[in-house]
């Protein structure tokens, strides 16, 4: 949830990720790619944290049942 | 701060002389998204817990890209990047579509809430008892009915708490509708402080606007809570 927040910063003037495509994409005049790739960007980063945190909780719940799917 | 109130006050509840503005704005977009939203995550909930894999895939790849990039990015994609694009402006009725602010706002919101409200009610139908199902079986209920007398109803009372959750979250998400230069109250807050320099007060009623907000809603899912879901608690002797 964090992570996903941190995209609001530019809008107070922080020049991240957000801020770097939306200047690409006026100056190229093509936002929509620019866009794109930010949002691979940040799917990537949250997929990275899922894949930790799955393993993370299958490291430290070994002792706990868990019900079959 | 009085003739603050008294320049923006209006523009603060619901009109800035234009069309709608502030408070009633915010819950204009609240509620469009909200149902929307709901609209959309029923059937794909449905076929989100699907044992068919051809169903089960493209919803979960659906909650995967919107619940894995900030709503500000599919924001700014609906509203600039969609728009920038040629295919789009050549379509009259997409040209249309897009080119008006309020539209692309909803549109990113109502899929964004869609795809956390549709692993909402998949969680919540994954966990009904098996012992209801059953149940509903030796009934002779199968097929669509299982569904609308059975699945359906307890899903949606045991999503209940989640899914107020998930309201108040897209109350406060409402507030990037400004971006889009769409005029909800933070739109007006900015405004008047940009126009007066009372940035405290300016955003402090603001803050106010919202807070009231999410009580009034923290109040009604509770009362809703009471009233649906009082089977699941303990008995009252």
């Amino acid at each position: 949830m964090l992570l996903k927040a941190t995209a609001l910063v530019s809008i107070i003037g922080l020049s991240d990720l957000v801020k770097a495509v939306q200047n690409a994409g006026k100056s190229s005049g093509e936002p929509f790619h620019f866009l794109l790739l930010a949002g691979l960007v940040y799917l990537l980063i949250t997929t990275l944290t899922n894949l930790v945190l799955r393993q993370l909780e299958r490291r430290y719940n070994t002792g706990i049942k868990e019900l079959a799917p | 701060m009085i003739e603050l109130l008294n320049d923006y006050g209006l523009a603060f509840l619901w009109h800035d002389g234009y069309n709608l503005s502030g408070l009633a704005m915010t819950l204009w977009l609240l509620v469009a998204s909200i149902v929307l939203g709901f609209i959309l995550s029923l059937p794909l909930a449905i076929a989100r817990v699907s044992r068919n894999r051809l169903l089960r895939w493209p919803v979960q790849f659906y909650t995967y890209l919107f619940r894995g990039t900030p709503l500000y990015i599919q924001l700014l994609i609906c509203y600039t990047g969609l728009y920038s694009l040629e295919v789009v402006r050549a379509q009259p009725l997409l040209d249309g579509f897009f080119r008006e602010a309020i539209n692309c706002t909803l549109l990113a919101f109502a899929l964004n809430t869609g795809a956390y409200t549709v692993e909402i009610f998949a969680g919540a139908i994954r966990n009904i008892p098996h012992g209801e199902i059953e149940a509903a079986r030796a009934y002779g209920l199968c097929g669509w009915r299982l569904y609308a007398r059975l699945i359906l109803p307890s899903a949606l009372r045991r999503g209940l708490p989640y899914y107020g959750n998930e309201v108040i979250l897209m109350l406060h998400a409402t507030s990037l509708a400004f971006t889009a230069t769409v005029p909800d109250i933070l739109k007006v807050a900015r405004d008047a402080n940009a126009a007066t320099f009372m940035t405290f007060e300016a955003f402090g009623i603001a803050a106010l606007l919202y807070m009231l907000l999410s009580f009034l809603l923290v109040g009604l899912f509770r009362l809703a809570e009471r009233r649906w879901m009082t089977f699941l608690g303990p008995t009252r002797g």
